[in-house]
């Protein structure tokens, strides 16, 4: 490679080599460092107060000092007798964190201090513990002897905090940057120092090659960050940013087109609308009323009501007239008509002679006729008969007649006259009635009002459409995507291109390492970059989560020392050479010789400089004639450590 | 009409008449006597009669419901006619109404009749409980009208409209000609001793819809 990284990656991403930097850094993504030596890490002391509590009894004062690289062993003949608990304070310590220390002895403790050394530098942890909470500090010890405070705590968080921060700079580890959550909504997380410590401590059923967290691929990554890959780390933070911003692409697509989607969906219903509402609005004739016309059509119906109105009175009048007038030619006509009858009648009746009486109908004597007709006195009540006039008859005849006749001409008259008066009272009737549907037709019907709101409609829609007549931008690739995706590709080929034999020279030493340790039949061993182990073992091809709980035990030590070895022979890796082995004869591995595992680690240990072992075990016996009794802290028989 | 019409006595004379003259029977004129040409039956039979002649709006109808019993087309020519000579304003004597009809006493105008030896009343039953009244028309009375008809064409159309009146009754009983003029509703629903109101607007439109209906 000519050009750096760096320059090839703003290349690919059309963008200078100073802006690429400082977007790759604002990712977290940096360019691989120069390899250097791993630093190691050695316990030289460790110790704890307190009073113990419950059933036993009696004040804690443990100390072990002088411990040295090499290995050192915690050893009891029963169990339960705080074993364990040296260990795990020592973890506690380290990881600022504990790990499976008892809650009881962790509430009986006052004080704790572990001294420790970074390569050539010396470090201690002191701090008192009250009701089980920390508060102390992390000095750095200066060569005459006078501390310097590097931190300080009071709580566990800040515990932690405080040894994570201290350990991952010192060792020159990185967190592990990993994806968790559901697919598609993906957070990132950090592992941080307190599960890549767990490649310092073989303890349980060893289950996993490195560490005890099988989430995320941690393996895989504890082993490239302890192996010191070039370019491990820097692919390693390219790939989590990858993810995270293809995450971020994706999700924006799909939002994007979510809202495309939706868009076409209502550009769809708005055409929908669009049309029915230009349909009504076509359907309103355009000739329909403006206000001008609503209001001369209101006038017309004002100037035709009294009209209408002054001819119907006039009208009533001529017919209540004409009424009258009926009623007195009808009077006339009868008057006439019985005057006519009463004249004819009574001429005939008083033609004739009475001829009984109408009450007894006696005959009338001859003599009453006579006297009648000579005396005028009735012949049947004998009361005096006016002498008949018949003059003057004719004229009472002609003046009823006159009079008929005026009244009935009066009549036809007034019939004339009340005809063209109802013509005229209809036709203004019918005029203001004419006016008055117009007005009403132009008021209510299909209105000024309705086409407005049929118009608004319109191009109320019109502006919405138009509002939506794009889909909306589909989102601009994140100006990040190019770059990650580059830097990726870049740091991978790097990767690829200078890891080059290390991982068959990892498989090589933890073979011969293994096979020291008592792997039995073991054959080749090939580490993958993922932590697996595949194994040939007695010619059968198996694998390191095949083999028993015991094999897992020597091969995990061996890719350990394996780890500290290849890097201490390449000048990389980041391994600390701490091992600390928590019983290694427990049940679950009980087919380990003890003493040969031991012996072999005492000699492996010897030609590995730097590496510290720690092991905390049962069978005093044994471990005491293996690595002397100046290595060993022994509780015997039922005694305790502390 | 503003005024209640009335007719004299000499002009019911007359009008009584007409209708002893139309509607009586000669059947049983032998058993009253050598004078007499004709009798007729019972006081309300001779008032259910009168008051078809004296209005003639009920009558017409009477005409129209006979025509569509009979479909005699004549009546409805008749009917036509009272309305074209405005008869019901012109010739409308009204009635009051008693407890048994229209009723007015008679008594006056049948007088001027017996006295001049026109008519015969004959009484049945006991003085104070008649059971029924007949009148007996002389040789003399059917003269009478005729010589009254011939003497003004005012006073032929008593006869001519007693005629029809006839014609309209039958040989019906007063009562059962009572009950055919109660069947209009004007009729019954008067109230007692009030005028009995005319039907005339309504008889005009049930003769234009028999008009129309003959499509004319």
């Amino acid at each position: 490679m000519t050009a750096s990284w760096l320059e090839t990656v703003a290349e690919k991403a059309g963008i200078s080599p100073a802006e690429a930097e400082i977007a790759l850094r604002r990712r977290g993504i940096t360019a691989d460092r120069p390899m250097r030596p791993a630093r190691t890490l050695t316990i030289t002391a460790v110790a704890f107060k307190g009073e113990k509590g419950g059933k036993a009894q009696g004040a804690i004062d443990f100390c072990w000092k002088g411990l040295k690289p090499g290995i050192w062993a915690i050893t009891s003949e029963k169990n339960f007798a705080g074993k364990s608990s040296i260990i795990e304070i020592i973890l506690w310590c380290l990881r600022g964190t504990p790990k499976d220390l008892q809650g009881d002895v962790r509430k009986w403790l006052s004080w704790v201090a572990l001294d420790f050394m970074v390569d050539a530098q010396p470090y201690r942890i002191e701090f008192t513990v009250d009701s089980g909470v920390p508060t102390g500090t992390l000095m750095r010890i200066r060569p005459g002897g006078t501390p310097t405070i590097v931190d300080r705590f009071s709580s566990d968080e800040g515990f932690a905090a405080a040894m994570s921060q201290f350990m991952m700079n010192t060792l020159d580890l990185d967190p592990i940057p990993a994806m968790q959550g559901k697919e598609g909504d993906k957070m990132t997380v950090e592992h941080g120092w307190t599960a890549l410590s767990g490649g310092l401590y073989f303890g349980g059923d060893h289950k996993l090659l490195l560490g005890d967290v099988q989430m995320g691929g941690l393996p895989a990554r504890m082993l490239q960050m302890y192996v010191g890959l070039p370019w491990a780390r820097t692919v390693m933070q390219a790939r989590a940013v990858k993810k995270e911003v293809e995450q971020e692409q994706d999700q924006s697509n799909k939002a994007a087109a979510r809202a495309a989607a939706e868009a076409a969906k209502a550009r769809t219903r708005l055409d929908t609308d669009l049309a029915a509402a230009q349909k009504t609005l076509a359907e309103l004739s355009s000739t329909q009323a403006t206000a001008e016309e609503l209001e001369r059509l209101a006038g017309e119906v004002a100037r035709l009501s009294p009209i209408a109105i002054d001819q119907a009175a006039r009208h009533a009048e001529a017919q209540a007239e004409l009424k009258g007038l009926r009623g007195l030619a009808d009077t006339d006509e009868r008057a006439l008509r019985n005057l006519r009858e009463n004249i004819v009648a009574e001429q005939f009746f008083n033609g004739l002679e009475p001829v009984c009486c109408p009450r007894c109908e006696a005959k009338v004597s001859g003599e009453r006729i006579k006297r009648e007709s000579v005396d005028l006195n009735c012949s049947l009540c004998a009361e005096h008969i006016p002498v008949e006039s018949m003059e003057g008859v004719s004229e009472t005849i002609e003046a009823g007649e006159r009079r008929a006749q005026a009244s009935s001409s009066a009549v036809e008259r007034a019939v004339a006259h009340e005809a063209s008066l109802r013509r005229l009272a209809d036709d203004a009737g019918k005029a203001v009635d004419a006016a008055r549907r117009a007005l009403e037709k132009a008021a209510t019907g299909t209105t000024f009002q309705q086409r407005r709101d049929a118009e608004l409609a319109v191009a109320r829609l019109e502006g919405a459409l138009k509002e939506r007549k794009t889909d909306g931008a589909t989102p601009a690739p994140s100006p990040d995507l190019a770059l990650v995706r580059a830097a990726t590709k870049e740091a991978e080929a790097a990767y690829d291109e200078s890891r080059g034999d290390i991982l068959q020279r990892l498989s090589e030493e933890i073979l011969s390492l293994a096979q020291r340790l008592g792997v039995r039949m073991l054959e080749a061993v090939k580490l993958g970059s993922n932590a697996t182990l595949a194994l040939t073992k007695g010619g059968e091809s198996t694998s390191f989560s095949k083999v028993t709980a015991g094999e897992r035990l020597r091969l995990r030590l061996a890719t350990a020392v394996a780890l500290l070895r290849v890097g201490q022979e390449r000048g990389l890796g980041r391994h600390p050479g701490l091992l600390i082995i928590d019983s290694p004869g427990a049940e679950e591995v009980s087919d380990i010789d003890l003493a040969a595992l031991l012996g072999e680690l005492q000699t492996i240990a010897r030609e590995t400089p730097g590496l510290q072992i720690l092991v905390a075990s049962a069978n005093p016996p044994a471990i005491v004639n293996q690595l002397g009794e100046d290595r060993c802290r022994i509780a015997e028989k039922d005694a305790y450590l502390w | 009409m503003s005024e209640v019409s009335a007719a004299s006595d000499r002009q019911s004379a007359v009008r009584l008449l007409a209708c002893i003259d139309a509607a009586g029977t000669g059947t049983d004129s032998d058993h009253w006597g050598e004078d007499i040409v004709a009798s007729l039956h019972a006081q309300s039979r001779l008032q259910a009669l009168d008051f078809w002649m004296r209005n003639p709006d009920y009558l017409a109808n009477e005409l129209l419901t006979v025509f569509e019993e009979t479909g005699e087309a004549s009546l409805v020519q008749l009917a036509e006619r009272i309305f074209d000579d405005r008869e019901p304003d012109l010739r409308r004597l009204p009635m009051i109404r008693y407890h048994f009809g229209a009723f007015e006493p008679l008594d006056n105008a049948l007088s001027i009749l017996v006295a001049a030896g026109l008519l015969k009343i004959r009484r049945q039953g006991s003085p104070g409980q008649v059971r029924e009244h007949i009148y007996l028309l002389t040789i003399k009375g059917r003269e009478a009208m005729a010589s009254l008809a011939a003497a003004a064409p005012e006073l032929a159309w008593y006869r001519d409209r007693a005629a029809i009146v006839t014609r309209i009754a039958g040989d019906k009983g007063g009562k059962a000609l009572k009950d055919r003029q109660y069947l209009q509703a004007e009729y019954a629903g008067t109230e007692l001793n009030h005028i009995i109101a005319p039907i005339t607007e309504r008889v005009r439109k049930r003769l234009d819809a028999i008009l129309e209906r003959a499509g004319r």
